[in-house]
């Protein structure tokens, strides 16, 4: 199951997104969050895409909102983790400290 | 400036988007674009269009190219959801068959249901009270095992002393007659101690419920109505206001609503108000006594709450232990024993009544969904026949014995969800037609019928068990089969599917024998209704109309009562059409009555005899007017008056009974200790006094002009031609005498018989409708496992055609196939019949439990419908084609 529980880059960064976010986690806020912090635009088809494989894994569930009007009578997809979601960015986490344990400093700035 | 993002990226976006997301990120892209619109409407649009070049690609593959699932549980799950998908679509491929499995499935739950709707309503719900479980009703039990209420001071007695329960509370019901601007009409009500709303928890909708205040002598009249005659006469105001109601000829502020469904403390009971018990003298009034300080009056039923950690047998032992020592609210007699049961239900009486007609009746229901069971089973059968190929190459592709199964047993699910839906949704009809022919004493009731929990939870559990019973036969057959051994016959030689056929022909011989045996129960209780009709009662049934009038419901004492009766009766007697016309206290065949204890000089009863007799006060004309012969003697005459010897008319049986060998008139009765002597002038004959099953008792008549009449009675009109046509002048005639008098009854005596035996027509009505149920499914399941059979031996009978027979012998080789099974039910159905009617036997009345010619009908009724059900297929197999079938060869 280690090999189910990886995740990419750009997968954990929409689950800390939604993290970060917490009860207002949904598409706009996803987006710009994660634009925010890394200074990378994203195409919402990419974060989608991303959304939707990190829902089949089960790492998050979503639910529609009520429409608004501010976004032409359309409804929001908001976002939340699961637990399953959680342990698989602590184990990301963890993986990388331990291949980055016992590396020098200089090693983490020379780095391209 | 432009609001609107740009068309052509919004249906590039629109375009590409999977289905599910489509709404969100377009929502998405709108919401942002529109923020970024305030502070740069060019910067916007660019956005907006960079998002979408760079976001259609991924959503375009991932729209045309959906990605798998990878969870395990997730897989698991979906291909549930596959088979679930072909389940439906191999049963929307076979819509007749469908239809008539789900149809059959309906049907059978629809009646199941029906009847358990009613056992819930009348016998397993509690009555609307806080914690039901925890109230007990107390009873007195006296000599020779008789069971009685309490009296007033007893009650207030037992209430200071007892430990056993939180509180007692007293109640009894009445009825009582309403003022209204139409004109008075009688409600049911109930008087009630003072703690009877705080302690049993009834919901109280507006105002309050009564108190210990509200019985103090001299406390204003007060009463509390019930939602729906608040709803009646007032329109369901919010707020209580000023408002009273007339009863009996006095006001009575309403200070209180109680909540729906609330009716007073008997199942089916549909009482209309409370009212102190103090108020019984004018609400419940007996002759002007007042009950509230007579002790031998047991009037009130008694109910109390079990104290936290108080059982049943503590309880009693407390009671028993205080009773001793409170003999003094009795005048005579033994110290009483006292016993307690469950008062969940108040006091009603209607589960003892109709607790073991509704369980027989829930049994045949059963049976009948057992019917559609076995034509489900044969249908899915059927089926599987059909299906041998498809599923020994599911086999041989790896599918396992589980998933084959899971396969059959998920067709065999949906069916039985849509079974049980439309079950459940034909019950909600069902149900209230057998509500309203539920009676208790002759008096129609208000079941609250619903399809509660319980009801729900009955149906499921009926209808799942249902399917999963059908969806096995296939399974099983599947099983011992081993079907990959099927693949190289394909399912097309003779002998392809025989087991099938085999399973099927017991099917329709087990769904014959238990028709067989619904019928001819039918048919037994049918004829019992028939022969308790038949009955004679002594009285001219179809020739007379009853009038029930309570002039003491408006303070009539009694001098006023007789003139008042006599005046009317005379009154009706001069009407046209009418015949004669007769009062009398008690109705007949009204399973009530009035019993009085007599002596008679000479006579001296047998240690056990029970010397009170069933009694009648009535009116000179009483025996004209009911069409009951003088054997000897003469009837009660209008000089029989207060100011002569009492006068008494006996039955036939109480004259043979207590004077054997010679007349009875010119001999005397007497009333014990130092009451009156009554002299016998005149004989009647024998007639039905509480029911029409009952055998001649000791009875006798006293005259209305010599005798008390405590609460009105009934005046008997003997017409011309039909009693119907004259309810409304009778109507009018008792108007015309006072308005105010309220009418209590306005029937016919027809209709008092047919009433009489209300329960044997009840049983019979359902009974016959299971029955002919059964028959159709029956029949449906014979017609289903002929065409089966048609359609399987199409081969052979082409074949037979091709060798030179006659399309008519084929059709009868067919006929003759399809009887066998009938007849092999028909059997196994006597045998099942019989022990069925030994069941009911103690339901019968004047048939034994085995009936031939409840049998014959029922066995060629059965046999008829198999005929038919038989012979279409039958005809069928006349006309095959034999090139045809010989060809696909």
């Amino acid at each position: 199951m280690a090999r189910a529980e990886s995740l990419g880059e750009f997968e954990q960064s929409v689950l800390l997104a939604i993290a970060h976010l917490g009860d207002n986690a949904y598409g706009v806020t996803i987006r710009q969050e994660i634009e925010r912090r890394t200074g990378r635009e994203i195409a919402i088809g990419a974060l989608y895409t991303a959304l939707d494989r990190l829902e089949r894994k089960g790492f998050l569930r979503s639910r529609m909102s009520d429409p608004t009007p501010a976004r032409g009578g359309r409804a929001r997809r908001h976002c939340a983790l699961r637990p399953a979601g959680v342990k698989a960015l602590r184990h990301s986490r963890e993986f990388l400290n331990r291949m980055w344990d016992g590396l020098e400093p200089g090693l983490k700035r020379s780095r391209p | 400036m432009i609001l609107r993002p740009p068309r052509l990226a919004e249906w590039l976006v629109r375009r590409s988007t999977p289905d599910a997301e489509r709404a969100a990120q377009l929502g998405d892209l709108e919401e942002e674009f529109r923020d970024r619109l305030a502070t740069d409407g060019r910067g916007a649009r660019r956005w907006y269009w960079r998002q979408t070049v760079r976001s259609v690609p991924s959503n375009l593959r991932r729209r045309l190219f959906p990605e798998p699932t990878l969870d395990g549980k997730d897989r698991a799950m979906t291909s549930i959801g596959q088979d679930l998908r072909f389940a439906l679509r191999m049963l929307r491929r076979r819509p007749l068959v469908t239809g008539v499995a789900v149809l059959s499935l309906t049907v059978g739950i629809a009646m199941s249901v029906g009847v358990f709707a009613l056992l819930d309503a009348a016998v397993l719900r509690p009555l609307p009270l806080r914690d039901p479980g925890e109230l007990r009703v107390l009873l007195e039990q006296r000599e020779r095992g008789t069971n009685h209420n309490f009296s007033y001071p007893g009650f207030v007695a037992y209430r200071a002393v007892q430990r056993s329960f939180t509180d007692l509370v007293a109640f009894s019901a009445t009825t009582s007659a309403l003022e209204e601007p139409g004109g008075s009409s009688v409600i049911a009500g109930e008087l009630v101690s003072g703690h009877y709303f705080s302690e049993l928890g009834p919901r109280i909708a507006i105002g309050r419920g009564l108190t210990d205040a509200d019985m103090a002598p001299g406390a204003a009249e007060v009463v509390v109505l019930a939602r729906a005659e608040w709803r009646r006469l007032f329109g369901d105001p919010a707020e209580l206001g000023a408002r009273s109601v007339r009863l009996n000829g006095r006001d009575f502020a309403v200070v209180g609503v109680a909540a729906d469904p609330f009716r007073g403390m008997q199942v089916g009971g549909d009482a209309r108000f409370w009212a102190p018990v103090a108020a019984q003298p004018v609400l419940d009034p007996f002759g002007g006594q007042s009950f509230l300080t007579m002790p031998t009056v047991s009037w009130l039923t008694v109910m109390g709450r079990l104290r936290p950690g108080v059982d049943d047998a503590a309880a009693m032992a407390e009671l028993n232990a205080t009773g001793a020592g409170l003999t003094q609210v009795r005048e005579d007699g033994p110290a009483p024993r006292f016993f307690l049961i469950p008062g969940h239900q108040g006091d009603s009486g209607l589960a003892a009544q109709v607790e073991e007609p509704l369980e027989l009746l829930l049994g045949a229901s059963l049976l009948v969904l057992l019917v559609a069971c076995a034509n489900v089973a044969g249908l899915l059968l059927a089926r599987a026949g059909d299906r041998t190929r498809e599923i020994a190459v599911r086999t041989a592709l790896g599918a396992g014995r589980w998933r084959i199964t899971r396969l059959l047993l998920l067709e065999s699910i949906v069916l039985g969800v849509a079974g049980t839906a439309g079950g459940l949704m034909a019950a909600r009809w069902v149900a209230p037609i057998g509500a309203a022919s539920i009676t208790q004493f002759g008096q129609p009731v208000t079941l609250d019928v619903r399809l509660s929990g319980r009801v729900m939870a009955f149906a499921t559990a009926a209808g799942l068990l249902t399917a999963l019973v059908a969806g096995l036969a296939p399974v099983l057959r599947g099983w011992r089969h081993q079907m990959h051994n099927r693949l190289h016959d394909g399912g097309r030689t003779a002998t392809a599917g025989r087991g099938a056929i085999r399973w099927q022909r017991s099917l329709v011989a087990g769904q014959f024998a238990l028709t067989l045996a619904l019928v001819v129960t039918a048919g037994l209780l049918v004829r019992t209704l028939l022969n308790l009709q038949s009955i004679p009662t002594g009285l001219a049934v179809d020739q007379v109309a009853l009038v029930g009038v309570n002039p003491q419901a408006v303070q009539y004492d009694l001098a006023r009562t007789r003139d008042y009766l006599v005046r009317l009766t005379e009154r009706v007697a001069s009407l046209p059409g009418v015949r004669a016309a007769g009062f009398g206290r008690v109705i007949p065949l009204g399973f009530g009555g009035a019993r009085m204890t007599v002596e008679v000089p000479g006579y001296s009863p047998a240690a056990d005899g029970d010397m009170e007799l069933n009694y009648n006060v009535v009116s000179p004309g009483y025996f004209e007017a009911l069409g009951i012969d003088i054997l000897d003697g003469r009837a009660l005459a209008p000089s029989d008056t207060g100011n002569g010897p009492m006068a008494v008319v006996v039955s036939e049986t109480m004259a043979r009974r207590y004077w054997p060998d010679g007349r009875a008139v010119g001999r005397t009765l007497k009333l014990p200790g130092d009451g009156p002597t009554l002299d016998v002038v005149g004989v009647a004959r024998d007639v039905k006094y509480r029911t029409i099953r009952e055998d001649s008792n000791p009875s006798f008549y006293l005259s209305v002009l010599q005798a008390a009449v405590p609460r009105g009675g009934i005046i008997h009109v003997r017409t011309h031609g039909e009693p119907d046509a004259h309810l409304d002048t009778l109507r009018q005639a008792v108007a015309d005498v006072d308005p105010a008098v309220p009418i209590t009854l306005l029937s016919t005596l027809r209709e008092q018989v047919r009433s009489n035996v209300a329960r044997e027509r009840l049983t019979m009505a359902i009974g016959l409708v299971l029955g002919g149920t059964a028959l159709l499914l029956a029949a449906v399941g014979l017609f289903g496992a002929m065409a089966t059979l048609v359609g399987r031996r199409a081969r052979e009978l082409g074949v037979r055609l091709a060798l030179g027979a006659v399309p008519s012998q084929l059709a009868s080789l067919v006929l003759r196939e399809g009887l066998r099974m009938a007849i092999w039910g028909g059997a196994l159905g006597f045998a099942l019949a019989i022990w069925v009617g030994q069941l009911v036997e103690s339901r019968l009345y004047g048939v034994g439990a085995f009936d031939p010619v409840s049998a014959a009908v029922g066995l060629a009724l059965v046999a008829g419908v198999a005929l038919v059900a038989a012979w279409l297929p039958a005809r069928r197999a006349a006309r095959v084609d034999p090139v045809g079938v010989l060809r696909a060869e």
